[in-house]
């Protein structure tokens, strides 16, 4: 569905340079830092800014192939943009129906009821979570083939999170091919949701890995400095020092559970590996 | 395209206190002031009403969403043309028809118009549109307006320096012997002629604009 190959965006200060896939049938999560670059994938991805270089490929598409058609395929929540506030929810549902022929009007509706979102004040009026959901279920409504969500539960309480992640589990039951690129600063969000990950930091894709692998695999040693000396660092991918020694990360959980017994191994989520990658050095 | 239409349509129509005002401006102006003035004011509300909604495309990082919508961008500075072109005509109608009524309230006859007036004040609003949409989209709402009275400061000068160049030599009568020669239907062919070049070099130019942008 998508295909980044060696993309380059520069700015002062800051440059993009990144590749990874996002095959059929999957949800691939993006998560990093802000300002780590990940609206400014998305925005190229998004054709909203122009790349320096790389190759970019959508629905089998160069980027610069996509037409106004293979827009209504794809489906995409901005961060910080949407319809203009001071458009209704009733008058956006007759906009839509005009952008897209197979936009569901009565799915339309009876989600945005379900949701509690008045169709007849202006979306400025709206709360942050209000505009959030509206945004997903504008996405959501023409049956894309793709979805390119950026942060599309941000400003949403843990019950609309849910719903709203619900929606898009649903959204993939559907139909097998459907595929979804999503990021989000909720890493209990991506975990419950994304079949792989991509860590982006600094502009850089620093790790990419299967959610259920990194579940079952990634751990966190808790040594002394005593037993960082002895340890086997081979599977050590980054160390942190620690006030009582060092904490270690490690995707070989089973490896350090067999072999040093007497070791603190903790199962880790997103969260705890992001920190790690980013904070941690290669062990010495 | 279609999709862009219904949303400016409806942002209009959501202007409805804006657009009645300016109805019952034009209806009272009609009885204190030549036709020529209600239909001129008249077209360049109506032109202006519909600028507005590139500012109302720019709020909250609107452009970003707009441009993730089944629109090319070019397909959105042709689409706005047609919106300020068509709402200008109307408004230019409505003036019309005004004029008309009042003519007949106060005279008791049904005021005629040529085809010339409708070219003069269709030639004032392309004018308009062609130096406003590219602003617009280059500079923003609010910047534009910096560049706007810069603009009309220079363009000030120019008149005033014209004018001065004008009365040096003998300009007015010069060219009114020359208009004189000249029927109404080429000047108002040639009006119109410079409407569609105006419009077709700004918005090509518009196109050069927002295809740089980056949202």
């Amino acid at each position: 569905m998508i295909e980044i190959k060696d993309l380059r965006k520069e700015y002062p200060g800051f440059t993009l340079q990144c590749s990874l896939a996002v095959p059929a049938g999957t949800i691939t999560g993006l998560i990093g830092q802000n300002g780590a670059g990940k609206s400014t994938l998305f925005k190229s991805l998004l054709r909203l800014i122009r790349i320096n270089s790389g190759k970019v490929t959508i629905l089998g598409k160069d980027l610069s192939e996509i037409s106004e058609n293979d827009m209504r395929m794809i489906g995409s929540v901005m961060a910080e943009s949407g319809f203009s506030g001071y458009l209704t929810l009733r008058s956006i549902r007759r906009i839509m129906k005009s952008f897209y022929p197979a936009f569901r009007e009565d799915w339309f509706t009876a989600q945005y009821r379900k949701f509690g979102l008045p169709d007849d004040r202006q979306i400025r009026e709206f709360s942050t979570g209000m505009k959030a959901k509206l945004k997903v279920l504008c996405a959501l409504s023409y049956g894309a083939k793709l979805l390119i969500l950026d942060e599309p539960t941000s400003g949403l309480d843990v019950a609309a999170r849910e719903d709203v992640l619900d929606l898009l589990r649903a959204y993939m039951k559907e139909d097998e091919e459907r595929s979804i690129l999503i990021s989000s600063h909720i890493s209990k969000d991506l975990e419950t949701l994304c079949d792989d990950f991509y860590m982006i930091h600094e502009g850089q894709i620093i790790l990419h890995e299967e959610t259920d692998r990194l579940l079952s695999d990634y751990a966190m040693l808790k040594v002394t400095p005593e037993v960082y000396e002895k340890l086997d660092k081979q599977y050590i991918l980054r160390t942190v020092q620690e006030s009582y020694g060092y904490s270690c990360l490690t995707n070989q959980r089973e490896y350090y559970q067999e072999n040093y017994p007497e070791i603190v191994v903790e199962k880790i989520g997103i969260d705890e590996v992001v920190l790690h990658v980013i904070r941690g050095g290669k062990a010495q | 395209m279609k999709g862009l239409m219904v949303k400016d349509l409806l942002l209009m129509k959501d202007q409805w206190k804006s657009t009645l005002i300016v109805l019952m401006m034009g209806f009272f102006m009609s009885f204190s002031f030549d036709s020529s003035v209600t239909i001129m004011y008249m077209t360049m509300i109506g032109c202006m009403l519909a600028l507005g909604t590139l500012a109302y495309d720019e709020f909250d990082n609107g452009y970003q969403f707009l441009f993730t919508l089944p629109v090319s961008r070019r397909t959105y500075v042709i689409e706005k043309f047609a919106v300020v072109i068509c709402w200008g005509i109307c408004a230019m109608a409505a003036g019309f028809l005004m004029s008309a009524l009042t003519g007949f309230l106060k005279n008791g006859v049904l005021q005629s118009f040529s085809l010339e007036n409708c070219v003069g004040v269709l030639f004032s609003a392309s004018i308009l549109a062609s130096i406003m949409i590219p602003i617009r989209i280059k500079y923003g709402s609010e910047n534009s307006k910096i560049v706007i009275y810069v603009m009309f400061g220079i363009i000030a000068a120019a008149v005033l320096a014209f004018s001065k160049l004008k009365a040096a030599m003998n300009f007015a009568n010069t060219v009114g012997q020359w208009l004189s020669g000249v029927s109404d239907t080429v000047i108002a062919l040639t009006l119109i002629a410079v409407i569609i070049l105006g419009i077709t070099v700004s918005m090509f130019i518009s196109f050069r604009i927002i295809e740089k942008k980056e949202y």
